[in-house]
């Protein structure tokens, strides 16, 4: 009786540590880079925002007198190309797999064989531990 | 707009870009360690 109550336990947690799991894998796997995302285009257009306001006052005449301002034109061709790399960069790391994962499929399967060698020096070494 | 004014804000501006870089910077540092702790499972 106590033994089947503790197997039915044991099988609640288990199942617990499941739903967990399936509630956090895809909150981990698929909510998080998607809410980082979202919050470096967030960081991204108020400093768009930013250097319109910079661009702003550079362009007023007694300002842009002063303080010479480089082109809008070039900034904006330069972050074009940094958001297809950024996007580029983002989707490779999404869809391809590190090197480690790599290195660890094509890594032989941990076998329960032992070498041959270490089995004989444990032998040898238990006999003469039991009979010194 | 007198020179100071127009300094304090130009300043003003540059240190809301860098604010706004260190975050980007920031929250990208998040996303590579969270992906590359999500590949090593």
């Amino acid at each position: 009786m106590g033994q089947r109550a503790i197997a039915g336990a044991a099988a609640g947690a288990v199942t617990l540590l499941l739903l967990l799991l399936l509630m956090l894998i895809p909150l981990v796997g698929a909510l998080l880079p998607v809410l980082v995302l979202v919050a470096v285009g967030a960081a991204n257009y108020a400093m768009s925002q930013w250097r319109a306001e910079l661009d702003r006052i550079c362009e007023v005449p007694e300002a842009g007198r002063r303080w010479s301002h480089r082109s809008a034109r070039g900034r904006r061709a330069r972050r074009a190309s940094m958001n297809a790399l950024t996007i580029a960069l983002v989707a490779a790391s999404l869809l391809c797999r590190a090197p480690a994962a790599f290195a660890q499929a094509e890594a032989p399967a941990a076998s329960a064989e032992k070498p041959a060698a270490a089995t004989l020096g444990a032998a040898k070494l238990a006999q003469e531990f039991n009979d010194p | 707009m007198g020179d100071d004014s127009l300094i304090a804000r130009l300043n003003m501006i540059d240190a809301q870009i860098r604010h706004e870089d260190d975050l980007i910077g920031q929250r990208m540092s998040w996303l590579v360690i969270s992906q590359s702790s999500c590949s090593e499972r």
